[in-house]
């Protein structure tokens, strides 16, 4: 397989930077149903929806697609009322799992399959994905911790709070936003393989 | 589809969120096309959507203060209930409505029926505003001015059924009032509210 010469890292030009609106500000505004906060919520937060129904098996178009709609049914209950609160990207992602879910059920319908009177969904998961979850777990810890204390602080970060960006993040750590990058970058890599040791 | 494959780092930069634009349109061009790719793609986006899952699940040695992840305030932010009065205010009445209770429960709870059936009409204050401050040494008061009255209906658990509310259904459990007028048949029973949580 051939590839491309080029990984280009984001890079970000030396522009001023602006503050940026606090998060809890914007869910208040998106609840108030203020269209600017709604805009830069899903500007923050779509690629977290998409990337997770990316990988549920979703196209790229098609995950796109709920993207956008998931953040459509979320302004409208917000619209009419039901949307009493709200948290970023979780509720989204919940929401396009449900999407999801519908479409599967549908185009099944449409080619004919029949599906099972729905049991309720167990909430709990099977022990051997317990154990699997555990083992993961596990192993990840152990991976974080043999980081340098400050490659760990800054993946850290930057994972505990999907809402900023990394120049956001890269702001609040005091670090440029390509080393940042490149931190998290490394630091995944190893979590990856890490993760993936049980294949292997 | 195009010649070149983007190099892998670039998935994961794209789930990341850490890729160029123009970078991001090329690899989603070449993605819609090569289904590889769109295979290492998805492959990707599991591997970030676990460790999003996985970060936010593990405990940090070194964090002291872990009530972001409860969603409670830290200490201290805690407001503490307002009184509505001064202490001595809140006091006075406090003691008097005990040394009534007392009185209600063993002397005078089988001379006086209050007329309306239910006690907290015949206080001076209305149970709401007997605020009782959190964690502090005053919340070894009396809890409540109507506690006396759970004595009245000790017998909770084998009576469920037994109503106190008014003195129309108090009367209705003929075996409470009897254990409490020791078979006096003058006895009326005290109109109270069970307090007790059923």
């Amino acid at each position: 397989m051939k590839t491309q010469p080029t990984t280009h890292v984001q890079q970000e030009p030396d522009t001023p930077f602006v503050e940026p609106p606090c998060e809890q500000a914007l869910l208040r505004g998106a609840l108030d149903g203020d269209c600017a906060a709604w805009s830069l919520l899903i500007a923050r937060h779509n690629q977290r929806v998409v990337v997770s129904l990316l990988a549920r098996g979703v196209p790229l178009d098609r995950a796109k697609d709920l993207a956008q709609e998931t953040w459509m049914r979320l302004i409208e209950s917000q619209r009419r009322g039901r949307l009493l609160s709200l948290s970023l990207p979780g509720l989204a992602i919940v929401q396009a799992g449900f999407l999801l879910a519908n479409a599967r059920r549908h185009d099944d319908g449409c080619r004919g399959r029949v599906h099972a009177i729905d049991e309720p969904p167990c909430s709990c998961p099977a022990p051997d994905e317990q154990l699997i979850k555990k083992q993961e777990l596990h192993r990840v810890t152990a991976a974080l911790a043999d980081l340098s204390p400050s490659a760990r602080r800054v993946f850290q970060f930057v994972y505990e709070h999907p809402e900023l960006s990394y120049a956001e993040a890269a702001l609040q750590l005091q670090l440029s936003t390509q080393r940042v990058k490149q931190t998290v970058c490394e630091v995944r890599k190893r979590l990856r393989a890490a993760l993936l040791d049980e294949v292997s | 589809m195009s010649a070149f494959h983007p190099p892998q780092e670039d998935f994961a930069l794209y789930v990341m969120g850490a890729l160029e634009r123009q970078d991001c349109e090329r690899l989603e061009q070449h993605v819609r096309t090569c289904a590889a790719c769109a295979e290492l793609l998805a492959s990707e986006a599991r591997v970030e959507v676990k460790l999003h899952a996985i970060i936010a699940n593990i405990p940090r040695p070194d964090e002291k203060d872990t009530s972001h992840r409860l969603d409670v305030p830290p200490p201290g932010v805690l407001e503490p209930v307002v009184f509505s009065s001064s202490r001595r205010t809140l006091w006075a009445p406090a003691l008097v409505l005990l040394a009534a209770s007392v009185a209600l429960v063993f002397g005078l709870g089988r001379v006086i029926t209050p007329p309306s059936g239910h006690l907290s009409d015949a206080l001076p204050y209305t149970p709401q505003e007997f605020s009782i401050p959190l964690f502090s040494e005053e919340a070894s008061l009396p809890a409540s001015p109507l506690e006396p009255q759970t004595m009245m209906c000790a017998r909770q658990v084998k009576h469920e059924q037994c109503a106190l509310s008014d003195g129309d259904e108090a009367s209705a459990c003929d075996e409470h009032s009897d254990e409490m007028s020791d078979g006096d048949p003058q006895f009326t029973p005290v109109s109270a509210t069970c307090v007790a949580p059923r």
